[in-house]
Parts: C-alpha cells; sequence; structure tokens
C-alpha cells in the first residue's frame, strides 16, 4: 500500500474514532491536531500520531481520567516534544504541498476569472452562432495576476498563523465568552474595521488593476492550463 | 532540587526501553510500571514524545494489536539496535551512578 493510500485509510478511521471522543477532550485534541499540523511533521506521520492520541484519549476516558491528567496540562509544551521527536517531513512531500496549494488556488481563481469576465455569456449568445468576427480571446488582467498572488499568500499565511496560534486562540475566544462585552468591544471593533478596511483597500485596488491588460489569451489556452493545473493537484495530493 | 524532570531526561528512555524489554507492552503500562517502580509524575503524556524518538531511531517496532476497549492498541517491542541501545545505557549509567557515589562519600568534603 502507498503513503497516499495509508494517508487516506487512516484519516477515514481516525474520523470515526473521533466521534467517540467527548466534548471537553474534542476541543483540546483539536487544537493539539490544528498546532501539529502545521508543523514539520508529514502527512502520514500526523494521522499516526492522530491515532495514537484519540487511543490515549478514549482509553482515558473509559478510565474516567482527564485528558489534562494523563498528557499534563501545557498541551502545547507537549506537541512540541512531539514534533522535536517526531521525523521531518521528507522535502518532496514540502514540494508536493506548495506545488498543490499554488496550482488549486490559481486553477480556482482562474475559472472564477474567467466567468467573471463576461467571456461564458459572450460566447453562448455570439459564438455559439459560428460567426467569424467572433473574438476567443480572453484577457489577463494585471488585477488578476495580483489576486491570485495576494489570495494564495494570505490564505497560506492565514492557515500556518490559526495552526501556531491554536492553544492561544482558544483561550482568547474563552476570554471573550467569559469577560463582559464593555471590555472586549472596543479592541473587537478595532480590528472589525482594520480587516474591513484591508478588504476593501484589496477590493479597490484589484477593480482598478482589472483595467490594465497585460496580454491576452485564446480561451481554449486557458481551459487547458485549467486542466493543466487540476491534473498537477492530482499528481501533488 | 525542586524539579527532577531534567534530571530524569536523560534516564527516562533507558528505563522505557528496560521496560519494553521484559515484555511486549504499551504506552500506558509502560507509564504505570515506571510509577510502581518509584519514578515520580510519569505519565503517558510525558514519555509518549519518547517512544516516537526510540521508533524513529530504530530501538523498538510497533503493532497495532486489538485492545478489549475501544481502539486498537500500539504494542512496543525491543529491537536489536534497542538491546544495543539498553546494554550501553546501563554501562553508562553505572559510570554515573558510581561517580556521583564517589562523590557524595568523600570524606573531609563538604560538598554534601
Amino acid at each position: 500500500m502507498n503513503a497516499s493510500k495509508q494517508k487516506e485509510l487512516l484519516r477515514k478511521s481516525n474520523n470515526k474514532l473521533d466521534k467517540q471522543i467527548s466534548k471537553e477532550n474534542t476541543a483540546i485534541l483539536t487544537d493539539m491536531v490544528v498546532y501539529l499540523r502545521v508543523s514539520r511533521i508529514s502527512e502520514l506521520q500526523m494521522e499516526l500520531i492522530r491515532q495514537d492520541l484519540l487511543e490515549m484519549t478514549i482509553a482515558a476516558q473509559e478510565r474516567s481520567e482527564s485528558l489534562e491528567s494523563v498528557i499534563g496540562g501545557d498541551y502545547k509544551a507537549f506537541c512540541d516534544e512531539i514534533i522535536a521527536n517526531a521525523g521531518p517531513k521528507p522535502v518532496m512531500e514540502s514540494i508536493k504541498e506548495s506545488v498543490y496549494i499554488i496550482a488549486m488556488s490559481v486553477m480556482t481563481l482562474l475559472i472564477i476569472d474567467i466567468i467573471f469576465s463576461g467571456f461564458p455569456v459572450r460566447f453562448l449568445k455570439e459564438g455559439l452562432g459560428g460567426s467569424p468576427d467572433f473574438d476567443f480571446n480572453v484577457p489577463i488582467t494585471l488585477g488578476f495576476v495580483t489576486s491570485t498572488v495576494v489570495i494564495t499568500l494570505v490564505a497560506w499565511l492565514l492557515i500556518n498563523w490559526v495552526g501556531k496560534k491554536a492553544f492561544a486562540l482558544s483561550r482568547g475566544a474563552e476570554e471573550l465568552r467569559t469577560k463582559p462585552k464593555s471590555k472586549t468591544y472596543p479592541k473587537r471593533i478595532v480590528w472589525g474595521m482594520l480587516a474591513g478596511a484591508a478588504l476593501a483597500g484589496f477590493f479597490i485596488l484589484t477593480v482598478k488593476f482589472n483595467e490594465i491588460v497585460l496580454f491576452s489569451v485564446h480561451a481554449l489556452a486557458v481551459i487547458g492550463t485549467a486542466v493543466a493545473l487540476y491534473l498537477v493537484t492530482r499528481w501533488a495530493k | 532540587m525542586k524539579d527532577v524532570s531534567q534530571m530524569l531526561k536523560g534516564t527516562l528512555e533507558g528505563c522505557i526501553l528496560k521496560v519494553i524489554s521484559t515484555s511486549e507492552t504499551y504506552g500506558y503500562e509502560i507509564s504505570e510500571k515506571l510509577k510502581a517502580n518509584g519514578f515520580p509524575d510519569i505519565s503517558e503524556g510525558t514519555i509518549y514524545p519518547l517512544l516516537l524518538r526510540l521508533e524513529k531511531n530504530g530501538c523498538i517496532a510497533a503493532t497495532y494489536k486489538n485492545s478489549p476497549l475501544g481502539p486498537k492498541r500500539k504494542y512496543f517491542k525491543l529491537t536489536d539496535a534497542g538491546k544495543q541501545e539498553l546494554d550501553a545505557f546501563w554501562v553508562k549509567w553505572l559510570e554515573i551512578e558510581a561517580a556521583v557515589h564517589h562523590l557524595f562519600q568523600m570524606k573531609g568534603d563538604d560538598s554534601q
């Protein structure tokens, strides 16, 4: 059995085991798994470790012991010990992961760009009739290029940040629930406004950059690129 | 010394190997055996990262077996490399033990 198949089977059996975990322990295990997932551990070993942690937790539940008594109170330190002692991710797996993220992102955004460029509607209205004057060229704009780079980068950074800060974010969320709203609202409003301003700025710039056409390509070349990118994601998965 | 975890760090691996050498066993049982032998505050979580390292270094091999309750349990047994590591640990430990003993029993020394 190859590593990819083994990983998928493990993931499925782990998802089944997940259902036996109590609500309280699920919250702790989720933080640990999210934290470990963004570390240098390979995906296959990650699923093996997840299986061990699930087995440890279920056994503790059966003995009516808390997860804290089994692992100790410092879950982050426990995960850091695991990361330090587990085998590192093979270089090829790291390359494939990056290739998968980039190919998937470019493919998705390329399809969205084509749909919103109006080409499909134009093709249905004019192109299907077999008009010799129909322009099959699709413009590739600066807006598409910059938004693809920004969205891919932000998504990747966000996933890593959430993973690395999994324990702190859970503590923060707990504080938000327990602290009086008057104390947490000002901070939340400021962060909300900053996020809103960043999003608005991004959309305004993208719309402006969409007016700048870098080059035009035949629609079939775009479809071919999307298919090629899909095949790349299948290889990298 | 209030915190013995630093002292234990270096010796725990050898002790885990010793427990596994007596019979094929799993994480929780190893921690219980260590506790029964007087090791303080040893939980399954304390030894799990060390088991990962020993497995990575080829000192122990793991197999999954059905458990009477819940999911499959991971059992460990010593490999040939593990046996060599255990022997080396024991030799080093005797040397350290003798040295510490010698130091603390030196007459006329006020280091005690």
